[in-house]
């Protein structure tokens, strides 16, 4: 049995009186590309948060690799926000010397080799770039870390179709495999060929966590179809067998 | 890390202050000239007299405030938008703790100011250059004659050390006041940058009414005997209760700098909220 | 001829035929290197163990050896692909007699309309 590298129990996360996250209970190994899926509000960036550090929990138990997260954990995990954030000041340069001072486990020539690829140079001053190039550098940093658990948040939401297929390809092909790509999104049909797991997160609460392929034999659905189905109708089933 | 993280607060702030140093260097030395050129000619009549006298004068002045409001806001911007506004996702997902980010920016912050005055010193110092280079040689000249002849008092050394110790406490403990102001702001849903303000008064108001409760309470006595120690004691009389007034105010300042940098550092490791 | 992920089946599943089908038609030569799993799942967009799972069938097949020091090739065992091309035609075969019963005609009027379009051909 491979050892567990995420675990989440009974973790709950609340904001004054609204509860973002009422009792997650979930384990992740190394290896797989996963995703967390949810309709906005479902509290998919409320967990990913905790597991970066940036939030504690209100109760309950997160462990990465064993250990609560806190600065060890912070250098084995390469997070990438839903928004951007870096300072105006930074050119392109910049950025990369950052991640190399910071991150012991970043590939400089593989993020140089990228920036190379996209046209971008070096000096340029980061708030001069087109948003979507802005995003396309944060990913491709965020991506060129050795990582254990890559955190991805809403990596391609308002992002046109051929940035989307660039988004896919950089992550597939910039991976750690022996890590973990935990990938949040509402996007299911555009991601869903490129996950080994599904997680359905409904209200801050897991109703499901199975593998693409099961899903796919087990209801004879796509994940998405599968997502529709329980989340339009309420059905708390893991998805009737449709009769053929 | 916290040299990384000082190494990146200076590479942002390179750019904006190098020209306005160089500025305001470049126009204490243009004061000097035209301030000699006015006086020479005696004539302060006339528009374009006028304008070559005092112009430049003005410009110098607003340019010293220009650069004390300035670092004051930068100090306050890089904590609050480079901690807590969305420069913090990148901060707070570094494999670095939140003590070594509050002191990279107090540290950081320091250095600025150092470096400010050291500009304002400098514009200063041109100023007169430009005004008389001849008689601030010679006036330097009589000044360093005079204090090699004068038997400094022993101790004078340490005194001068105490007092640049004494003026980097107050400093940092009025920055950590700061920051402690804007983490405690940061604990509100919304207005954070109003509350972080009111806070900043409040904590203010207490330490003032604090030293007046305590002035009150029975430093009178101590301060007859500080008095008297200055009156009768003679020089040595009066270095060792100056050493005695500055030592207080390090002690006084250093636990408020604990207590402030704590205030920061919980509120960032258990309440942290990035919007 | 690109890899396609169009139904619900298993993605896995999809990939396998498609695979199968580029084999087959010569894509892939019999005794040449056959790609890495990493450089097939970026070409398909897909995960690199899903492609691991189809490729693991083409093993099973029998289409594709792997040796420890040279990776993966392509048979050459012309027998075992015959068998495939054959196998694949005849599913093939039996969707099209499937859709032509639903719009109405028997295996004998569909063989008819083989005859006559390969005769144009």
């Amino acid at each position: 049995m491979s050892e567990i590298l995420v675990e989440c129990r009974a973790l709950r996360r609340s904001f004054g009186s609204v509860q973002a996250l009422r009792g997650v209970d979930l384990k992740l190994e190394p290896g797989k590309i996963v995703g967390l899926l949810g309709p906005n509000g479902s509290g998919k960036t409320t967990l990913i948060k905790i597991l970066n550090g940036l939030l504690q929990p209100s109760s309950g138990e997160v462990r990465i690799d064993g250990r609560a997260p806190g600065v060890d954990t912070k250098e084995l995990v390469s997070y990438l926000p839903d928004r951007e954030y870096f300072p105006d000041w930074m050119r392109v340069s910049d950025a990369l010397d950052f991640f190399q001072d910071f991150y012991a486990d970043f590939d400089r020539a593989r993020a140089e080799e990228m920036c190379r690829a996209l046209e971008l140079e070096q000096g340029r001053s980061i708030k001069t770039l087109s948003k979507g190039m802005r995003e396309k550098l944060q990913l491709l940093l965020v991506m060129s870390r050795q990582a254990r658990l890559y955190l991805l948040d809403e990596p391609i939401a308002g992002v046109d179709p051929a940035a989307r297929d660039y988004i896919l390809h950089t992550i597939l092909t910039n991976y750690n495999p022996q890590g973990t790509v935990l990938i949040s999104t509402h996007l299911i049909s555009d991601v869903e060929q490129v996950l080994d797991e599904a997680v359905f997160l409904r209200e801050g609460e897991v109703v499901l966590h199975e593998a693409v392929d099961s899903i796919r034999e087990r209801t004879g659905q796509s994940v998405d179809s599968l997502f529709r189905e329980m989340f339009r109708t309420g059905g708390r089933e893991g998805g009737e067998r449709n009769d053929r | 890390m916290i040299g990384k993280l000082i190494k990146y607060e200076f590479r942002s702030l390179w750019r904006r202050f190098l020209p306005l140093w160089a500025g305001l260097a470049a126009l204490g030395l243009v004061n000097g000239f035209t301030i000699t050129h006015v006086l020479e000619n005696n004539r302060i009549e006339g528009l374009s007299n006028f304008l070559l006298g005092v112009l430049p004068l003005i410009m110098l002045i607003v340019l010293f405030t220009v650069l004390g409001v300035l670092t004051l806001v930068f100090i306050c911007q890089r904590f609050y938008q480079g901690l807590l506004g969305r420069e913090g996702y990148l901060m707070f997902t570094l494999p670095v703790s939140s003590a070594e980010h509050i002191l990279a920016k107090t540290i950081a912050a320091l250095l600025l100011t150092v470096l400010t005055g050291l500009a304002f010193l400098l514009s200063g110092t041109l100023l007169v250059l430009a005004l008389d280079v001849k008689g601030f040689l010679e006036g330097m000249r009589d000044a360093f004659a005079a204090l090699r002849q004068l038997e400094l008092p022993r101790g004078i050394g340490w005194l001068i050390t105490e007092g640049l110790v004494c003026g980097l406490v107050t400093a940092a403990s009025s920055l950590l006041q700061i920051y402690a102001a804007i983490a405690l702001g940061h604990l509100a849903s919304r207005h954070r940058a109003g509350w972080s303000l009111l806070a900043y008064v409040g904590i203010s108001m207490i330490l003032s009414t604090g030293v007046f409760q305590l002035g009150s309470l029975g430093m009178g006595r101590a301060m007859e005997r500080w008095l008297d120690r200055i009156l009768d004691g003679g020089v040595n009389g009066a270095m060792s209760a100056m050493a005695a007034g500055m030592g207080f105010m390090i002690l006084i300042n250093l636990a408020l700098a604990v207590v402030f940098f704590f205030l920061t550092k919980i509120i960032l490791d258990k309440k942290l909220n990035l919007e | 001829m690109n890899f396609s992920i169009k139904d619900s089946r298993p993605i896995w599943q999809q990939l396998t035929e498609q695979l199968r089908q580029r084999i087959v038609t010569g894509v892939y030569p019999p005794g040449s290197r056959f790609p890495s799993v990493r450089e097939l799942a970026s070409e398909a967009g897909v995960n690199p163990n899903t492609m691991q799972r189809a490729m693991g069938q083409l093993e099973t097949d029998g289409l594709v050896t792997t040796n420890r020091t040279q990776g993966r090739t392509v048979t050459r065992d012309t027998e075992v692909l015959e068998a495939m091309r054959r196998s694949l035609a005849r599913a093939r075969t039996q969707e099209y007699l499937q859709e032509m019963q639903a719009l109405g005609l028997e295996a004998a009027a569909a063989a008819e309309l083989v005859r006559e379009e390969g005769e144009k051909i």
